[in-house]
């Protein structure tokens, strides 16, 4: 039965690389493809993560003594769904949208490969084989950054590329040095390094490779400047691959090597672990910081993604069940906030060509649908009770109190409750503005304004039933992630 | 077997010559380097299962031996199986290059290069290890002269000259070898240094003597900054010889260093000897070498001068894990062989196709070529993302090799340049696939709708080595042992 979980990776790759030759010149013929298809996996997906709990499948070697192997466990399960179940709102939200961009053909190819190849990372069994999809990831993403081949998306996609790839390269270092001295780069719960103490040193600079390694793609400081960069990709790839898939691939990693390789308890306490602490610190001041300060309404969401991304990485850096739950809880509720927001910043694009927050000025009440959801999912980022961030900044908060934490996780206290404001301050600005332009504005800017169609707000208003839902139930959710 | 390797090269060499015919010398050559791949894997069967043989002629002064073991016919088969990708796709490449009268001439010297790097290879006594390089240098400098363009000729002498002064720098070495230890065979030579004590007595000769060896290796096989020929003649030859030259002329002298230094002289003396100082320079300069080679490769704008660029990088990586002076080391370099072997005799043969149908060589002007040479380009990108290391090309598993190599011998700084040097591949590298299949300039001063793929046919050597990429990529396993296992071999010679 384990084999069963080559289909959804390779499912969707076939069906991809299958749309590159066929060339399907209908919109509607089109559509039906790419929707069975993506449905038909994500239903897979969910059986395969929540009936084959604890599967294994080991397949050739890749290099001497590690397999290409795959495993279902709690955390890759509920990462693997989380990205299917939004795969599929995305996709039809994308039907409608790039028809104001044109090339759908290439571009549901590789957002349907990048698919089969996220479940490849969600359902790696050891570091190579993580390794192998995350390198992939990058180069099936290419096309989607690059996509209207303007000067401004090629060097994106350049410094995408370059980033990326020199990530996946240190990170790859650190496996090297976890294979050898743990001899073993398999997961598993609470790592495999425990017997491990002479090479406690080398398992630091493993850590901190892999950390800032994969950190890349999850825009951690110094190498976030990409994420900003790549908002010129069209907005089903902002959301799903800058917000969710792409960007939590790295997390994920992050999380794999130090709950499931390396191991917390080996980590605890160690310079590695003050290092990577600080840097994700910094990380959410300055993506916050800078969010503020941009005017252009997806740089603002993409410097928001950097600022909540290492809200993830503090918690797994914390290196206790808490804080891993708390990161976890924050994963899960990041995805489905932020790919509202963006989708919401889609759907203006999309209906009035405008980017700008300024622009934005009396919005509201021409667009209600998109508008009320983008100021829900704008609560719930911030945090405010009983949406989902309220539960994962609360869980972080606790983590960074809890399990005699350093002065560092006090100081992420703080940093939390800065970065809350800083959060508050460049959404509702927006949410603010659109609903109450105030005296002297001119509303007839606005009259051709409206809310698009059925393809759009549907999705739109699943997600802001989600928000609200999930935030009652992100803690059972996240239970089932538990190590 | 070995002897009837280089004979047959030698003899298709001068039957191709002789024949005075383009038509006939471009199928003798076909024949003879199929018939030599054959031979080279049935050999490297044998010796799997049946485990090394020294064979020895002639007596006294002249006498010669010739050493059969793994790591030999690994290197065979390198030359026999990519030699004859090269010779099969060079058939519908090479009159673009070289004039029809000189044809014949051409795979005279293709042939007698490949029979004499099989030599270099084989023998184990110094004299005809010395006079097969010294036979090989005037054949590799030949097939960049064949071309018969002035740059040509400027590239084969400077090529010409700097390899003699490499040979004689290995010869003055080997006889220094030869007063402190009375043997000019590397068994021989390995008994006395391995005999306790030597090493202490008369170990200023021994390192004097690898000292100079290096630094003649250093020319041969282009190891920065030693390599300020190879660009110019890997660039200007023909496509199909810089491919040889890269991906085959460049392997067999550093195998020779491989085995003087870890089978004459061993791990074991290595570590605790004036060797291992001696290693440490290697490595150091092998790591410049793969920051330098790469950061020139970036200010190319010329293909195949990138390409060659790129390869002095990867020599770096070739001495790098050698100068580890370890098992993972060797390894990690013996595999690097194979992987370079196999991707950049590609690229040069891709770059080569892309000359011939665009008569561009400049790489700012390549945009849009992956609409116009979809498969052509495919395979370039290939090559690429091998050379960067990504998994399932065999580029990953060197780079693996190479990091878990350094792990093992404990130099965890060397793996700092290793990332760097990744990221300086990718610079180069992806910029040309991004502009190629994102780019429009080139379509827009070709008429529109124009393809200009070649022929499946003559791409087909082409894609069977984008196939070995792959394929060394998935499973590298079986080379591996057999790589593991030679180097075991090749450590106990002279005990």
């Amino acid at each position: 039965m384990s084999v069963l979980i080559l289909i959804p990776i390779v499912l969707p790759i076939i069906a991809g690389l299958y749309m590159l030759k066929r060339d399907f010149k209908e919109r509607g013929a089109r559509e039906r493809y790419v929707a069975a298809t993506v449905i038909v996996n994500a239903v897979f997906v969910l059986m395969i993560s929540f009936t084959l709990q604890g599967a294994q499948l080991v397949l050739a070697p890749l290099v001497e003594g590690h397999a290409v192997m795959f495993a279902v466990d709690g955390m890759g399960g509920m990462f693997a769904s989380l990205v299917a179940v939004l795969w599929i709102l995305c996709i039809f939200y994308a039907f409608e949208y790039m028809t104001h961009e044109g090339g759908e053909n290439r571009f549901f190819a590789f957002y349907t490969m990048a698919f089969g190849i996220m479940m490849g990372i969600s359902f790696a069994g050891n570091l190579i084989t993580l390794y192998l999809f995350y390198e992939f990831l990058t180069l099936i993403t290419v096309p989607l950054v690059i996509h209207n081949e303007s000067k401004a998306s090629t060097t994106a996609a350049r410094i995408y590329l370059i980033f990326s790839i020199s990530g996946a390269t240190v990170a790859m270092m650190g496996i090297a040095i976890i294979a050898f001295t743990g001899g073993s780069t398999a997961f598993v719960p609470g790592g495999v390094m425990a017997s491990v103490t002479a090479g406690a040193s080398a398992l630091q600079i493993a850590y901190v490779c892999c950390f800032f390694g994969f950190g890349v793609k999850s825009a951690i400081m110094p190498f976030h400047a990409w994420l900003p960069q790549a908002s010129v990709a069209p907005t089903p790839v902002s959301a799903l691959l800058h917000a969710v898939a792409v960007v939590k691939a790295g997390v994920f990693a992050v999380a794999r090597v130090t709950y499931f390789s390396i191991g917390a308890d080996t980590l605890r306490g160690t310079t590695a672990q003050g290092i990577v602490l600080a840097a994700s610190l910094i990380t959410i001041l300055y993506g916050s910081a800078m969010a503020l300060m941009q005017k252009h309404l997806k740089r603002r969401l993409a410097y928001s993604t950097v600022s909540q991304l290492s809200y993830i990485l503090f918690g797994l850096a914390l290196m206790s069940p808490e804080g891993y739950l708390g990161g976890m809880m924050h994963l899960v509720g990041h995805a489905i906030v932020k790919i509202t927001l963006f989708l919401c910043a889609g759907a203006i694009i999309y209906k009035t060509h405008r980017e700008y927050v300024w622009e934005l000025r009396g919005i509201g009440k021409k667009m209600p649908v998109t508008m009320v959801v983008f100021t829900i999912a704008s609560l719930a980022l911030v945090g405010i009770p009983p949406l989902p961030g309220f539960f994962s900044k609360w869980f972080l908060t606790v983590a960074a109190f809890g399990s005699g934490s350093s002065a560092l996780g006090f100081a992420g206290t703080v940093v939390l409750a800065i970065s809350a404001l800083l959060t508050a301050i460049y959404l509702f600005s927006i949410c603010v503005n659109a609903f109450i332009p105030g005296q002297g504005f001119d509303a007839s800017v606005n009259k051709d304004v409206k809310d698009p169609n059925r393809y759009m707000t549907v999705p739109l208003t699943i997600l802001a039933v989600a928000i609200v839902v999930f935030g009652v139930l992100v803690e059972p959710i996240t239970q089932l992630m538990a190590l | 077997m070995g002897i009837a390797i280089i004979v047959l090269l030698l003899v298709g060499a001068v039957a191709a010559w002789v024949c005075k015919n383009d038509k006939t010398a471009r199928m003798i050559a076909l024949v003879v380097t199929a018939i030599d791949a054959v031979i080279a894997v049935v050999m490297t069967m044998n010796v799997s299962s049946g485990g090394e043989q020294v064979i020895r002629f002639g007596s006294g002064f002249i006498a010669q031996s010739i050493r059969i073991g793994k790591i030999e016919c690994f290197m065979a088969c390198i030359f026999g199986i990519i030699g004859f990708l090269i010779v099969w796709a060079s058939m519908s490449m090479i009159s673009h290059d070289v004039e029809k009268d000189l044809i014949p001439f051409y795979y005279f010297l293709v042939l007698a290069l490949l029979g004499t790097l099989n030599a270099v290879v084989f023998f184990e006594s110094l004299i005809g290890v010395f006079v097969s390089i010294e036979l090989s240098s005037f054949a590799a400098a030949g097939i960049v002269i064949v071309k018969n363009q002035t740059e040509n000729v400027h590239a084969g002498l400077k090529y010409l000259s700097l390899s003699i002064l490499g040979s004689s720098l290995v010869l003055m070495g080997v006889v220094i070898l030869y007063v402190a230890t009375k043997g000019l065979d590397i068994t021989t030579i390995g008994t006395a240094i391995k005999a306790a004590g030597f090493m202490g007595e008369k170990s200023a000769y021994v390192i004097w003597a690898f000292a100079l060896i290096t630094s003649g290796v250093a020319f041969k096989a282009a190891l920065f900054p030693c390599h300020i020929w190879l660009p110019d003649a890997h660039g200007t030859a023909p496509s199909p010889s810089s491919a040889i030259l890269s991906s085959l002329v460049l392997k067999a002298y550093i195998v020779f260093y491989m085995k003087m230094v870890f089978g004459a002289v061993g791990f074991d003396i290595i570590a605790g000897s004036g060797m291992r100082i001696l290693l440490n320079v290697v490595m150091v300069v092998g790591v410049v070498a793969m920051i330098c080679g790469s950061v020139l490769a970036i200010m190319q704008t010329d293909i195949k001068r990138m390409i060659a660029y790129s390869s002095v990088a990867q020599m770096g990586y070739i001495f790098m894990g050698i100068g580890l002076g370890t098992e993972f080391g060797l390894f990690a370099a013996l595999f690097h062989i194979l992987a370079h072997a196999v991707t950049k005799s590609g690229l040069f043969l891709v770059a080569g196709s892309i000359i011939e149908q665009t008569h561009n060589r400049d790489l700012n002007k390549m945009g849009g070529l992956g609409k116009l040479m979809p498969i052509t380009m495919a395979l370039f990108t290939i090559g690429g993302l091998s050379m960067i290391g990504i998994p399932l090309f065999v580029g990953f598993n060197s780079k693996w090799n190479f990091a878990t190599g350094i792990v093992g011998s404990s130099n965890y700084w060397l793996l700092i340049p290793l990332s760097i040097s990744a990221l300086l591949n990718a610079l180069y590298y992806l910029p040309v696939v991004i502009r190629a299949f994102f780019g429009k300039e080139a379509q827009e001063i070709t008429e529109p709708f124009a393809s200009k793929e070649r022929p499946v046919k003559d791409l087909l050597p082409l894609i069977l080595l984008a196939v070995g990429v792959v394929i060394f990529g998935v499973a590298a396993g079986p080379v591996s042992d057999f790589l593991h296992s030679g180097i075991e071999v090749l450590s106990n010679i002279g005990l």
